[in-house]
């Protein structure tokens, strides 16, 4: 059941990649953008706990939980509501680009770096897959509806930048920690967006 | 002698010439003091890697050396390790060395130095040690950045069961910093003040993604950590074997034991190395490896299989010889030919082996899963064999396998072929049976015949055919054909003597004939009946031989001797037997059974020789009954006229055309009490019935009540009342109590003298002895009001429960508890508690001092009626309206309990037109 499903939603996600031509409001371009969103927010929390039940304590812990964890190539998902409340619509969508770029990359980096140690777990490598196709289907229909606000859709910062490869076996599974936990909390800021939007532009 | 003289002094010339040169040599020193000595760190490995070198060899080509090398950790005179390498050292050698460090080198800075000493024979004692190199620093610290914390040694790769040593460095003493391994926290020893090693003793296996080790510092955000990752033991492998199936390839297999895969490294890898060829090769899979035989030239093979991975390598060997490792591949083309009812061919194919192998195949027949035959056959590549005394009509199945006929070594796959042999005809003549009565006047033969077994029919039984012959009168011979369903047949005769041929006919042809002949004339049925006891196992019954030239004797009996067709039994016997025991299932205990012994003559005729009758068990006081169900599909029966309370046993048996099954045990089984179902059928209703009528009691209790026995008596029902109006005055009605308007209450106090105050009251009633009633006086609760004429007073002092009505008496009670919280029509609380006073003190004679309870007081509502806002100065007395004293109810939330004593809410009681009380 959950296949299909989760099939449907990324066929949704990529139809605006597909049909880039296609004349649509942008009211109808944000409500398209949004169930998959939401879909999206609510399979945040299944690839978290299938990578963490590869890794081992202290990652697995319950209790665990490390906030000064970061990597300077994917921003927090937090910010202010004041100044979040005083963004335009362009800055809504593009504050939300940039890191949705950079956590593809990431997740393809995770990918890679989970085929190495743990060749074992298909299922964590198709959720990470899947992870990613859900990204870039969000990061196309943003820029798809900034298309049909009229906003200019500059290519977006690659921000990764450089990447450790050669990151020791323990930085590599916080990484993924921290990959994870962010992959958590920016389709949630995406969907507020997404959300404020819509009010914004009823169909 | 000259010559002699000569040649010792140039000897001795030589000598000494000789020995200066040798003197030369060991007199001057050798510099071989290790030079160049460099040491660098391999953190991968956690290797020291030493490199240095030798110099001025100048008068060999090479020498043995030894080097003794120190190793000292944080500072030189902490030498923790000392050892000696020995090597030739050639001409202008650089030469290398590694020491593998416990401690990851990371955490300590350490400090090598060396000296060396010749360890060569040529060198004739005694030899020095050179002096000792200076030291040389290996320190990683330096290059390890500016972080506060360290942990080593990175993603190390050990063996289950292996010890390791891991160690944290911290750039701030202060700092403290606690390890913990996957989650459990570990303590070291501190090395130094900021470095400290843990020893991991025995490490085990947890996940293929590492052992998670990390350390933090208190009150800070820094975790560091590694990953250690231990790998499964290699075991070596086992059941290690090559053999071959063509001579074209050997098949090496063989049990891997546990993966070992890890991160990064993956499973062992197999390769497979032969010693007389020198070849090696890399195995694809995990669990075999396939080797080409390149000719016929190689016989033996010597076979090392070397299980490796990043750790370690286990090995295993094998020697053998090819001809004795031949595997053959499972036969095909198994086929029957020319089944016939007892023969049948096999055939089959093998794929060869060489030119010169011969096969050694083992065919076997089965017939119901049972090896019956066994035949071994050698062959090149066909297969065939005859298979003989095969049953007809018979499934078999033949499976074949085969061997190296030379060298035994293992069986080939089998493959197996069902059939079924032929019918043939039935082999064995029937066992008939006649009885002879008369009907009708004509004697008339019933031939019985027992069905032959399987392994007799031989076939399908297709009929059964009965020849008739007239002995006394030439005629044709009669011919009845039964069918196959049939056991026995009937025939009606005349008074001749006929000879009977009866056959089993099948698809392959008829049974041999049994004969019988009978005779219309019965002969001798008067025989003396003589007893015979039965037994366990039957009835043994015995008999005198009459005229000496019997072929055998035939026993017959019924089986159930009470039912018809009694299903009549026979036993054949040898012309010398006297006696037999008669068996059967279907004997029963308390039935009589009788047996008849017939002599059978040469002419094939039987005559009666002697008649038994017995029991097989006499029963007493019991009756012995016996029901026939002739439907197989009936499950039950129901046994009727039984007596109550008696005890009666039981089977169920089946039976068959051949007679009964075995008996089983008796089931016991005791009738019940005649009375106790009637008790039951008339006891159960009556309960029913007086559990219905209480329910309906106990839900309509209060209807019940009202209707029956009702708490206030009313007036409207009351049978005083018909008589009044119809006897003394027709005008005379009942008073409408809702018309009242009330004016007064009587308040009579508790006995207990139970605090109470009033509304607005200052003072409490309770201060002085409240034993007298008191009266409230009420107003209308509207201007408009125009109250009807005198009304009733009613009287209840019992009375007090929760009723809302409407049209009941006027009157308000004034209860010894206050009212809450309602405004009341009174003008004043003062001089509503002036008008109390008064009117109290006036009442106390008319009611009982200490009555626990109310008075109701009616009034002159029209002496009230439309002046609300001021109370009379004299109140008029309370008259009694009438003789008729009707109890009142008070809602249940007005006789509540009382509020505390400085509420002003008591007495007060709204004359709300919703609120009516009687």
């Amino acid at each position: 059941m959950g296949c299909p499903l989760a099939l449907c939603c990324l066929l949704t996600l990529l139809l605006p990649l597909l049909t880039p031509g296609a004349s649509m409001s942008p009211a109808e371009r944000i409500s398209q953008a949004y169930d998959p969103a939401l879909y999206m927010r609510k399979n945040t929390s299944t690839v978290l706990q299938t990578y963490l039940q590869c890794q081992g304590s202290p990652l697995s812990d319950s209790g665990f939980s490390a906030p000064e964890l970061q990597l300077s190539s994917l921003p927090p998902a937090d910010i202010s509501f004041k100044t979040w409340h005083a963004l335009d619509d362009g800055e809504h969508l593009s504050r939300v680009q940039g890191p949705f770029l950079a956590l593809t990359q990431h997740l393809q980096l995770m990918g890679n770096d989970q085929r190495d140690p743990n060749p074992g777990s298909p299922i964590l490598l198709a959720q990470l897959s899947d992870a990613r196709l859900r990204a870039q289907g969000l990061l196309g229909n943003m820029a798809a509806i900034k298309a049909a606000l009229g906003l200019p859709t500059p290519p977006v910062e690659d921000t990764p930048g450089l990447v450790p490869f050669g990151a020791s076996a323990f930085k590599k599974k916080r990484r993924g920690y921290i990959v994870t936990g962010e992959y958590g909390h920016w389709p949630d800021r995406a969907m507020r967006d997404l959300a404020l939007l819509k009010a914004k532009y009823p169909i | 002698m000259a010559l002699f003289a000569v040649f010792q002094t140039s000897f001795l010339l030589a000598l000494l010439s000789l020995r200066a040169y040798q003197s030369e040599v060991l007199v001057e020193p050798l510099p071989l003091t290790p030079e160049s000595l460099n040491v660098s760190i391999d953190s991968a490995h956690q290797y020291l890697n030493l490199q240095w070198s030798v110099h001025s060899l100048a008068y060999y080509q090479e020498l043995k050396m030894l080097f003794q090398i120190q190793i000292s950790r944080m500072k030189t005179s902490n030498v923790i390790w000392v050892g000696n390498y020995s090597t030739v050292v050639k001409r202008d050698p650089v030469l290398h060395w590694s020491w593998k460090s416990e401690l990851p080198l990371e955490c300590a800075t350490h400090f090598v130095r060396m000296r060396s000493r010749v360890d060569d024979a040529k060198i004739p004692e005694p030899r020095f040690w050179s002096n000792w190199s200076s030291w040389k620093e290996a320190d990683a610290q330096k290059s390890l950045g500016r972080d506060p914390l360290f942990l080593f040694p990175k993603d190390k790769l050990v063996e289950e069961g292996s010890n390791v040593t891991i160690c944290y460095m911290s750039r701030n003493q202060q700092d403290n910093i606690s390890c913990y391994l996957e989650g459990q926290q570990i303590h070291g020893e501190q090395l130094d003040s900021n470095v400290s090693a843990f020893k991991l003793n025995k490490v085990s296996f947890i996940r293929k993604t590492g052992t998670n080790i990390f350390c933090k510092v208190d009150q800070k955000d820094v975790i560091k950590g590694i990953v250690l990752f231990v790998s499964k033991v290699l075991e070596e492998p086992k059941d290690f074997s090559c053999e071959t199936q063509d001579f074209k390839t050997l098949t090496c297999t063989w049990d891997p034991g546990t993966d070992t895969s890890l991160p990064k490294r993956s499973s062992q890898s197999y390769t497979l190395f032969e010693s007389f060829s020198g070849k090696k090769i890399l195995c694809e899979h995990k669990n075999s490896c396939n080797w080409q035989v390149d000719s016929d030239s190689q016989e033996m093979y010597n076979f090392t299989l070397v299980a490796e991975n990043a750790l370690g390598n286990r090995s295993v060997s094998v020697l053998f010889s090819l001809t004795h490792r031949v595997h053959p591949k499972t036969p095909y083309n198994l086929f029957l030919k020319n089944v016939s009812g007892t023969k049948a061919t096999v055939t089959w194919k093998v794929h060869p082996i060489g030119n010169y192998s011969t096969l050694l195949c083992q065919l076997d027949l089965l017939g119901e899963g049972n090896v019956i035959q066994q035949h071994n056959v050698s062959i090149k590549e066909n297969g065939e064999y005859l298979l003989s005394e095969l049953e007809p009509d018979t499934e078999y199945m033949a499976r074949v396998r085969c061997a190296d006929a030379n060298h035994f070594w293992k069986w080939s796959g089998s493959i197996s072929q069902k059939f079924i042999t032929a019918e043939a005809a039935p082999s064995e003549a029937l066992d008939v049976w006649r009885n002879v009565k008369s009907v009708s006047g004509r004697p008339t033969v019933t031939l019985f015949w027992k069905p032959l077994s399987k392994l007799h029919a031989n076939g399908k039984i297709l009929s059964y055919n009965v020849t008739v012959e007239n002995l006394d009168r030439l005629s044709g011979l009669e011919v009845h054909s039964v069918p196959a369903t049939a056991n026995g047949t009937e025939l009606t005769l005349d008074q001749d003597s006929y000879q009977i041929h009866v056959t089993a006919l099948n698809s392959a042809g008829p049974s041999p004939a049994s004969v019988i002949v009978v005779s219309g004339d019965p002969g001798n049925e008067e025989v003396e009946e003589e007893r015979v006891n039965g037994t366990e196992d039957g009835f043994s019954v015995s008999w005198k031989p009459q005229s000496g030239k019997a072929i055998g004797y035939v026993v017959e009996w019924c089986d159930h001797p009470q039912d018809l067709p009694c299903d009549l039994q026979w036993k054949n016997l040898s012309s010398n037997t006297t006696s037999t025991v008669i068996s059967s299932g279907a004997f029963r205990p308390g039935v009589r059974y009788n047996f008849r012994i017939y002599e059978i003559s040469t002419e094939r005729m039987a005559y009666l020789l002697e008649k038994k009758a017995g029991y097989l068990k006499e029963l007493d006081k019991s009756a012995c009954c016996q029901h026939r169900i002739d439907n197989p599909e009936q499950k039950t029966f129901v046994m009727e006229n039984l007596q109550p309370e008696s005890v009666y046993e039981f089977l169920v048996t089946p039976y068959t055309s051949a007679g009964s099954g075995p008996l089983d045990a008796f089931t016991k089984v005791t009738t019940p009490d005649e009375y106790s179902h009637i008790l039951i059928r008339i006891i159960l209703p009556m309960i029913v019935c007086v559990l219905l009528i209480m329910i309906t009691c106990y839900l309509k209790s209060q209807w019940m009540k009202e209707k029956c026995y009702p708490d206030i008596p009313d007036p409207y029902k009351s049978n005083v009342l018909s008589l009044i109006k119809s006897k003394e005055n027709p005008h005379l009605t009942i008073m409408n109590v809702s018309d009242c308007v009330p004016d007064a209450i009587e308040v009579i106090h508790k006995p207990e003298g139970s605090k109470i105050q009033f509304l607005g009251a200052s003072k409490s009633l309770t201060e002085t002895e409240f034993t007298k009633p008191a009266y409230l006086y009420l107003l209308p609760a509207e201007k408009n009001y125009s109250g009807p004429g005198p009304c009733i007073c009613f009287e209840n002092l019992t009375y007090n429960e929760a009723a809302a009505d409407s049209g009941s008496c006027g009157h308000f009670p004034v209860t010894p508890e206050a009212l809450p919280g309602q405004p009341g029509p009174l003008t004043s609380p003062e001089n509503l508690l002036k008008a109390l006073e008064k009117n109290y003190m006036n009442s106390l004679g008319e009611t009982a001092a200490g009555e626990a309870s109310l008075n109701y007081v009616s009034q002159l509502a029209s002496q009230m009626s439309g002046d609300k806002d001021s109370l009379p100065a004299n109140p008029p007395e309370p008259v009694l309206c009438s003789e008729y004293k009707m109890q009142m109810a008070i809602p249940l939330g007005l006789a509540s309990p009382p509020p505390a004593e400085n509420s002003g809410l008591s007495s007060t009681t709204p004359l709300d037109q919703s609120e009516h009380y009687r």
